[in-house]
C-alpha cells in the first residue's frame, strides 16, 4: 500500500574540495577507507613487523636518549605518536567545545593522564632502572598485571616498588574502581582517565557519530563485551592454577590461551580494529564491543552507581542530535523523548549528548533520588 | 476496526503509536503526503547545517512501522466523503474507507498578501519539500538573501545560512528580535548579541510588494515605509496557520482551525483532530503551534479514539528554542508586557547573553512564570512551585533547586539571589 518514496534532493551534499575531503573522511568514503587502511597496517608493523619502521623508529632516538638514556624501540614510537595525538587533537577538541566546562575539565584529565601516567612516568621508570608500570591501567584492561610470573617479577624487585605497585594496582582494581563507579559511573575512567578513551574523544572525535545505533549492534555489544571479561577472567585463573600446580595443569594450554588472549583481544581487537577502523566503526568500537575494564565498569554502573542522564521532562524535540552523536551507540533519543533517564551499562558519561541537544535536555548527574 | 490518520507529523504519529500500545488489534493507517515516515521537523535545519543526515531525521528505525503494524500511505488526500467514511485521493487510487478518522493534518506556512508573493526565490521553511527548494535556491549562493519575520523560523534560516556564509539581513516588524513574545530587554539583549554576529536587523519593517525581474525573479521588496531593498532570495517566516484548505466547504465545522471540544472530538461523529490543525471549542485562545502541545495532544485524541474519555487540560506552559548558540526556556506565563498586577525580578550578565526574569503578581507575591537566555532550568521543579503556587520569595530562595546547566558550570542563579537580596534588604 505503500508508495516508493520519492525524495530526490539531497540535502547538505558536499560542493567545494575540501568539504568533499572531510565529507568523504567522515562518511565512509574513499578517504576514510585509505585511513583505515594505514591506521591497520601502522599496528600491524608496531606488533609483529617493527623492522619495517626501523627508519621510522631511528627518528625518535633523540627524544628517547633524553627522556629513557636508551635508543628508540616500536613501543616509543607508538607511544610518542599515540600521546602527540592525543595532545593535538586534543587542543582542537578543547578548542570546539570550549564553552562548556565539563568537557574542558574532563579533557584537560585526559590529556593529563596521558601525557604524564601513561607516558613521561613509564619513561622515567624506565631511567630509573625500574618495573615497567602505568597507573592508569589495570586488571582486567591489563591482563598481564595480576598474572603469576608477573606478580612474581613484581615481589622481587629491589627497595620494594614492586610490592607498591602491586598493591596500587589491586586497590584500583577491587576498591577504587567499585567506588569511583558508584559515585560518578564509569565515566571517572572512560573519559577522565583511559588512554583508549583519551585518543577516542580526541583524534577519534570526528569518527563519533559512525557507531552503530541499531538494536541488533547493542545485542552484538552484550555478548562480546561480556565475553571478553569473562576470558581474562578465566585466562587469570588458569595462569594461577598452573603456576601453583607446578605447571601440571592442563600442560602448556594456559600459556597457549595467555598468548591466543594476546593476539586476538588485545592486539587484533584493541589495536588493529579499535583504532585502524576509526574511520569505519567510529572511534568507540574497541570500547564498548571489547574492552573488559568496561564490561566491568558496565555491570557496576548498570546496578551500583548514581550516575545518570537525567531528561528534562517533556522538552525533547526529538532532532536526534543526541542519538547521532553518540560514540556508544545509544540511541538516546528513544529515551529523551520518552522523558525517560537513560542508564546504560555503555554510556561513558562523556558528555556530548548533552552537549549538542538544541534544548538542553539532557543533563549527567550523579544524583540517586528523582531531583 | 480501521483507524485513519491523516498526517504523520508529531501528533499524528504519537496518537499511531499510542493506539498500538493501547490495541494490539486495531488496523491503522498512517498518511502523509510530506513523506514517507514520522521525521523531526524541528531537525530540518541541522541537515542543511550538516550536523546531521536525512536519514537520521527518521525518529524510529526504518522497521518500526512494519514491525508495530502500522500500515503508512504516502499519498495526498483530495476529498474526504464525511457520510460514507471514505478518503480519497488522486482517481488512479482507490478510496479508504475508515471507521474512525483522526485528522492531523498539521500547519502551514502563512503568505505575506501583497504584489508579488509568487514570485521565484521566495521560500517558507516549513516542510521537507522547502528544504529540498531551499537547499537547490543556495547551492549557488543568493547576494542578498532576505528573511521575513522575526520569530523562531525565522532565526532558524538566518543560522542555516550564516552557516553556509551567505550573508542575510532579517527583516522584523517588531522594535526587537521576537518583541511580540520576549519582553524588551531580553529581546534587545539577543538581537543585539546576533547582531555583533553579524546578522542585520532590520527593526519596525514589514513588505508590502515583493518587485521581480523578466524572469519572474524576486529583485527587491518594497516596505510600508515605502524603502525598496534588493534581495535575490527571501524566506518568508512569519508564522503558520492551520493546514485545512481542503476541508472548507465540507460538513466539518472549521474556524481558523479545526473545531474540537476537549475530548478531540469535530462536529461530525468518529472525526477526531488534534495538533496544529486544531482550535479547542468555546475558547478565544489561537492555536497551538507547538511541538509539544501537538504531542501530548496525540497522546490523548489516541485514547479518546479508543474510547477511553480523557479531557485536554494544557499543561503548564513551558517552551524552549534556540537562537544561534542561546538557548531560551520559559515556563508559566510571562508576557512580552507585564500586566498591571505583575512584577518582575530581572538580572543580566554585564556583557554576555545571560539572564533570568521571574515574574510575580505584586499582591500575593505568587510566582507565576520565568523567561531563561543561555540558562537551563529544570523544568520539573519549575512547574512544581507554579503548580504549588509558590510566592516569588520561596521560588528564590530555593532558585538552585531548578538549576540544570551541565556540571562545573557557573551558578548564574546566586546572582540572581543577590538582585532580590539588594531590592528586598
Amino acid at each position: 500500500m505503500t508508495k516508493p518514496e520519492n525524495n530526490t534532493v539531497n540535502i547538505a551534499l558536499p560542493q567545494s574540495f575540501s568539504q568533499k575531503f572531510v565529507h568523504s573522511l567522515q562518511h565512509r568514503g574513499i578517504v576514510a577507507w585509505l585511513l583505515a587502511v594505514v591506521l591497520s597496517a601502522f599496528y600491524t608493523c608496531i606488533y609483529w613487523f617493527p623492522h619495517y619502521l626501523q627508519g621510522f623508529i631511528a627518528w625518535f632516538n633523540p627524544l628517547s636518549e633524553y627522556l629513557r638514556h636508551r635508543p628508540a624501540d616500536n613501543w616509543f614510537l607508538y607511544g610518542s605518536l599515540y600521546t602527540l595525538a592525543v595532545l593535538v587533537f586534543g587542543v582542537r577538541f578543547l578548542i570546539k567545545y570550549r564553552h562548556s566546562r565539563y568537557q574542558i575539565f574532563r579533557t584537560l584529565s585526559l590529556l593529563f593522564f596521558q601525557l604524564i601516567f601513561a607516558y613521561l612516568l613509564p619513561a622515567f621508570m624506565a631511567l630509573m632502572a625500574q618495573p615497567e608500570f602505568y597507573f592508569t591501567y589495570f586488571f582486567p584492561l591489563d591482563s598481564y598485571v595480576l598474572r603469576p610470573e608477573n606478580v612474581a617479577n613484581l615481589l622481587h624487585t629491589p627497595h620494594g616498588t614492586g610490592i607498591f605497585f602491586l598493591a596500587i594496582s589491586v586497590f584500583l582494581s577491587f576498591i577504587a574502581t567499585p567506588v569511583l563507579t558508584y559515585f560518578f559511573g564509569k565515566r571517572w575512567y572512560c573519559s577522565w582517565v583511559c588512554g583508549c578513551g583519551a585518543l577516542a574523544e580526541t583524534a577519534g572525535d570526528s569518527f563519533r557519530h559512525l557507531s552503530d545505533k541499531s538494536l541488533r549492534a547493542w545485542k552484538i555489544e552484550r555478548w562480546t563485551v561480556y565475553s571478553v571479561l569473562v576470558l581474562v577472567i578465566l585466562l587469570t585463573l588458569i595462569l594461577w592454577i598452573n603456576s601453583l600446580s607446578g605447571g601440571s595443569f592442563l600442560g602448556d594450554f594456559s600459556s597457549q590461551f595467555a598468548r591466543a588472549y594476546g593476539f586476538f583481544i588485545t592486539a587484533m581487537f584493541s589495536g588493529v580494529v579499535g583504532v585502524g577502523f576509526y574511520p569505519l566503526l567510529g572511534s568507540r568500537v574497541w570500547c564498548r564491543f571489547g574492552c573488559p575494564m568496561a564490561a566491568y565498569l558496565g555491570i557496576l554502573q548498570k546496578y551500583f552507581s548514581r550516575f545518570k542522564i537525567s531528561t528534562n521532562a517533556a522538552q525533547c524535540i526529538s532532532c536526534g542530535l543526541c542519538s547521532h552523536n553518540c560514540e556508544m551507540g545509544i540511541d538516546v533519543r528513544a529515551y529523551a523523548q520518552q522523558q525517560q533517564d537513560i542508564v546504560r551499562a555503555s554510556c561513558v558519561g562523556c558528555g556530548i549528548c548533552a552537549e549538542v541537544c538544541p534544548r538542553g535536555v539532557l543533563r549527567l548527574e550523579n544524583i540517586s533520588s528523582s531531583k | 476496526m480501521h483507524v485513519a490518520i491523516i498526517g504523520n507529523g508529531v501528533s499524528g504519529s504519537t496518537a499511531a503509536i499510542y493506539l498500538r500500545k493501547t490495541n494490539p488489534s486495531l488496523q491503522i493507517t498512517l498518511i502523509s503526503d510530506e513523506s514517507p515516515y514520522f521525521f523531526a521537523r524541528t531537525a530540518l535545519m541541522y541537515v542543511y547545517m550538516r550536523q546531521l543526515s536525512q536519514q537520521s531525521l527518521q525518529v524510529y528505525p526504518p522497521d518500526f512501522w512494519d514491525k508495530q503494524a502500522i500500515s503508512r500511505l504516502h499519498d495526498s488526500v483530495r476529498t474526504i466523503d464525511f457520510s460514507a467514511k471514505k478518503i480519497f485521493f488522486q482517481p488512479t487510487q482507490a478510496p479508504l474507507f475508515y471507521d474512525k478518522l483522526l485528522l492531523a493534518t498539521g500547519a502551514t506556512p502563512r503568505k505575506i498578501n501583497c504584489d508579488g508573493n509568487n514570485l521565484n526565490n521566495i521560500f517558507h521553511f516549513y516542510s521537507l519539500q522547502d528544504l529540498e527548494k531551499i537547499e537547490k535556491s543556495t547551492q549557488t549562493p543568493p547576494q542578498n538573501a532576505i528573511i521575513i519575520g522575526g520569530g523562531l523560523i525565522g532565526i532558524e534560516v538566518a543560522e542555516m545560512l550564516y552557516q553556509r556564509n551567505i550573508p542575510v539581513t532579517v527583516l522584523v516588524r517588531e522594535e526587537a528580535f521576537w518583541a511580540n513574545v520576549l519582553p524588551p530587554q531580553t529581546a534587545l539583549l539577543v538581537q543585539k548579541y546576533l547582531q555583533q554576529k553579524g546578522i542585520p536587523f532590520k527593526n519596525q519593517t514589514e513588505v508590502s510588494a515583493f518587485l521581480g525581474d523578466k524572469e519572474g525573479k524576486i529583485r527587491a521588496l518594497i516596505t510600508q515605509k515605502g524603502e525598496e531593498i534588493s534581495c535575490d532570495w527571501a524566506c518568508v517566516c512569519i508564522g503558520v496557520r492551520p493546514n485545512i484548505d481542503f476541508l472548507r466547504n465540507t460538513p466539518l465545522h472549521c474556524d481558523k482551525g479545526i473545531v474540537v471540544n476537549d475530548f478531540f472530538q469535530t462536529n461530525i461523529p468518529d472525526v477526531y483532530a488534534a495538533g496544529d490543525c486544531v482550535q479547542f471549542f468555546g475558547t478565544n485562545k489561537k492555536t497551538e503551534s507547538l511541538w509539544y502541545s501537538a504531542k501530548l495532544q496525540g497522546e490523548l485524541a489516541a485514547d479518546n479514539i479508543a474510547a477511553k474519555a480523557r479531557k485536554y487540560a494544557p499543561p503548564i506552559w513551558f517552551n524552549s528554542a534556540k537562537f544561534f548558540d542561546i538557548s531560551y526556556q520559559t515556563y508559566g506565563s510571562v508576557n512580552a508586557k507585564l500586566a498591571p498586577n505583575e512584577k518582575e525580578i530581572y538580572w543580566q550578565h554585564a556583557h554576555k547573553p545571560l539572564s533570568i526574569q521571574l515574574v510575580y503578581q505584586e499582591n500575593n507575591r505568587q510566582f507565576l512564570g520565568v523567561n531563561l537566555i543561555g540558562i537551563r532550568g529544570r523544568q520539573a521543579v519549575y512547574e512544581q512551585f507554579l503548580r504549588e503556587k509558590q510566592t516569588i520569595d520561596y521560588v528564590l530562595k530555593n532558585l538552585l533547586l531548578a538549576h540544570y546547566d551541565s556540571e562545573f558550570s557557573p551558578q548564574w542563579e546566586r546572582e540572581m539571589q543577590s538582585v532580590y537580596m539588594q531590592q528586598n534588604p
